[in-house]
């Protein structure tokens, strides 16, 4: 205000028009750089997720690998055990089927069981019995079956009576 | 912002004076840029009537804002109710019978100040309200670039700015100023101004105090010749064409003048504004030696800056009458007030 | 004055208008356009890792119940293979049906590496020989996996039978 007695007005070096302009134009340059922004994100996190999920699902094969050796474990640990069961059971049967075999008439003394064969002491009253009741039966089960007879005091006969079974792939 | 201020004079500034003279607003502009002058241009538009601006300057202003991205509009105030003062306190306000509270002051060099009424600067902000304005000048400013361009006088003396509508009149000493006085030279300004104690204003009555001032004391050597005063009207009708040979080449392009009159009436016109300067300069010089309030010294020297014309008669009289060397410069008050604003506008 | 949003200029206004096309273009095209395309593949790619990963996870449901199923179903197996083996127990438990029992081990005839074979040697008083089979089907049933073998011996004497049997008692840490 040094010679004046006012001051001036303010001066500006963008008019209100080129102001208004250029205030339209930057903010939707910064509005599409927003938007821009935002895609660019969204993206880097697909992306990651996407790593992220697959290595969680390598994980999870991997543990479905644990989970089905585990599984073929119990089923080898299953069959086993059913196996000797079964073999329990068979030899079960097999001694009951053996002493049903034999006739009253007919005592045993001994018995040496063995995989694939079988050997009996015993008493019997006369050959024929145990030709009749006791021979037959076991040679209808086993390959060869033979019998020795000793002739004891009491008018009885001690037996031995073998028999095998032949293994195709060899025995005993 | 400082910031607009240091790219601003890349740009194109135009700078716009507006001065009033002879019922026309005279517009000069020029287009600084990088601190030279690119362009300048001047226009006039007539307007009889001092409170209204024609519709078409409002469009010439307008379209030089429009085109210019930094434009100053500088108004040249001729109204009444300004002047200066010595001094810039409140008392030396009252001394001067100035209401400090009602004007607008500036203080030069802090040894004196510039005043305008508020009414005044109001009337004329409302006036260009649609064009805005961004600097006033009060002529005393103008006097006092002037002054400054000169070489400084330690002596006092008195400086008197000469404009179509108006006389400034003001006396410094050492570049400060002790006496200032504004008359307004034509009467179509028409401005409800309220009663205030201008010692201007008692002057600007006519001629009518000037026969008071003929029975103001006599130890001032100049004023004495006051009493030949009535002599100098027989005088203007004595002297007839001769005297006005030099004025008769003078362009009659003052518009308070009727158009087609003849060299001797626009001379005898010139004439009688110059008598009127006289008067007025008489009075003024009368109250800064008479006045207690002034510091009296004799002045030896008088400095005119003529914007507009004076007649040899009034050089002759001033000294022979008054016994003052004169220093005469043509001056061009539009293109000061232009210059001015250019300064001021990018310092 | 500041007049110009009062009186327009069309070449101003053209040129601003121009240049907000151009730069939205810009941006949409150079920028966003190739973002838009990345981002349906990304999406596509996390898609399908998505799927893949809950296909594989449903799998894995499937095997854990599977897995649970089998654990449940095989109980009794599971723990009798991995039950330590104490002769002492067995002995009380072939006590119940034998009188005189001992427990022998015996040198692994054949190469069989997962048992440890032992030799039982019982008397009974009984002349019937239904407690073998009762043995036997406890066998089944007993803490450890025990195959019982041959060959088996069975004598008669004045009151009582007495037989000799192998027993295979399955041990786990043979395997490893």
């Amino acid at each position: 205000m040094r010679n004046s007695f006012i001051i001036p007005r303010k001066k500006y070096l963008f008019s209100m028009f080129t102001k208004v302009w250029l205030i339209f134009i930057i903010s939707i340059v910064v509005l599409l750089n927003v938007f821009n922004l935002f895609v660019v994100y969204k993206n880097s996190d697909y992306i990651e997720t996407a790593v992220k999920t697959k290595n969680e699902r390598i994980k999870l094969e991997k543990e479905i690998d644990d989970i089905d050796e585990k599984i073929g474990f119990i089923l080898r640990q299953k069959a086993v055990a059913e196996e000797i069961y079964a073999n329990n059971t068979i030899l079960k049967d097999s001694m009951k089927n053996l002493f049903d075999l034999v006739p009253d008439q007919i005592t045993l003394n001994k018995i040496i069981m063995k995989k694939d064969s079988l050997i009996i002491y015993g008493v019997t009253p006369t050959k024929d019995t145990y030709d009749f009741l006791l021979a037959a039966p076991l040679k209808s089960i086993f390959h060869t079956s033979e019998a020795i007879f000793y002739l004891t005091d009491s008018g009885w006969f001690n037996f031995v009576s073998t028999n095998k079974i032949i293994n195709p792939e060899g025995s005993e | 912002m400082a910031l607009i201020k240091v790219i601003q004079k890349y740009f194109s500034n135009i700078f716009i004076s507006i001065v009033r003279q002879n019922n026309e607003w005279v517009i000069n502009s020029k287009v600084v840029r990088n601190g030279t002058i690119r362009d300048k241009f001047s226009e006039n538009f007539a307007s009889s009537n001092h409170d209204s601006v024609p519709s078409n300057m409002k469009k010439y202003l307008d379209k030089l804002q429009t085109d210019y991205n930094f434009a100053y509009i500088t108004i040249f105030l001729d109204s009444m109710g300004q002047g200066a003062i010595n001094g810039t306190t409140a008392t030396d306000f009252a001394k001067n019978s100035v209401d400090m509270k009602s004007v607008t002051h500036l203080s030069i060099d802090n040894s004196w100040s510039v005043y305008a009424s508020f009414i005044d600067l109001n009337w004329i902000k409302k006036l260009f309200k649609d064009s805005g304005i961004d600097f006033i000048y009060s002529p005393f400013m103008i006097q006092n670039n002037l002054i400054k361009k000169q070489k400084l006088k330690e002596k006092p003396t008195l400086y008197l700015l000469n404009h179509n509508d108006s006389v400034t009149i003001s006396i410094f000493e050492n570049g400060k100023l002790l006496f200032g006085a504004y008359f307004q030279t034509t009467t179509d300004h028409n401005i409800g101004e309220e009663e205030e104690d201008w010692e201007n204003e008692s002057e600007e009555e006519g001629l009518d105090d000037l026969i008071e001032l003929d029975t103001m004391g006599d130890d001032i050597g100049g004023i004495d010749e006051l009493d030949d005063l009535s002599e100098l009207d027989d005088l203007s009708s004595d002297e007839g064409s001769n005297s006005f040979e030099d004025i008769s080449e003078k362009d009659t392009d003052l518009g308070h003048f009727q158009s087609d009159s003849s060299e001797e009436d626009s001379n005898l016109e010139l004439f009688g504004r110059d008598l009127l300067i006289y008067k007025y300069l008489t009075s003024s010089l009368k109250e800064f030696y008479q006045n207690p309030l002034y510091k009296s010294s004799f002045i030896e020297t008088i400095v005119i800056h003529d914007g507009y014309e004076v007649s040899s008669e009034l050089i002759e009289m001033i000294e022979n009458d008054l016994f003052m060397d004169i220093e005469m410069n043509k001056v061009n008050i539009c293109e000061i007030v232009c210059d001015m604003s250019i300064n001021e506008g990018l310092k | 004055m500041d007049k110009s949003m009062e009186k327009v200029d069309i070449i101003k206004l053209l040129l601003y208008l121009l240049i907000f096309i151009v730069v939205s273009l810009f941006m949409i095209l150079i920028v966003i356009v190739p973002n838009i395309k990345e981002y349906r593949v990304s999406k596509s790619v996390y898609k399908k890792a998505f799927v893949h990963k809950m296909r594989v996870q449903n799998v894995l449901t499937d095997r854990d119940n599977e897995l649970r199923d089998l654990s449940a179903k095989n109980r009794r197996a599971i723990n009798s293979f991995v039950h330590k083996f104490s002769t002492d127990n067995f002995i009380k438990y072939a006590g119940k049906f034998f009188n005189e029992v001992s427990l022998v081990e015996v040198e692994k005839k054949e190469y069989k590496k997962e048992f440890i074979e032992y030799e039982l040697r019982v008397s009974s008083s009984l002349k019937s020989p239904t407690n073998f089979y009762k043995f036997l089907e406890g066998l089944n049933r007993y803490e450890n996996i025990i195959q019982a073998d041959f060959p088996i011996k069975m004598e008669s004497n004045e009151s009582k039978i007495s037989s000799a049997f192998t027993i295979k008692v399955y041990d786990i840490n043979a395997t490893k």
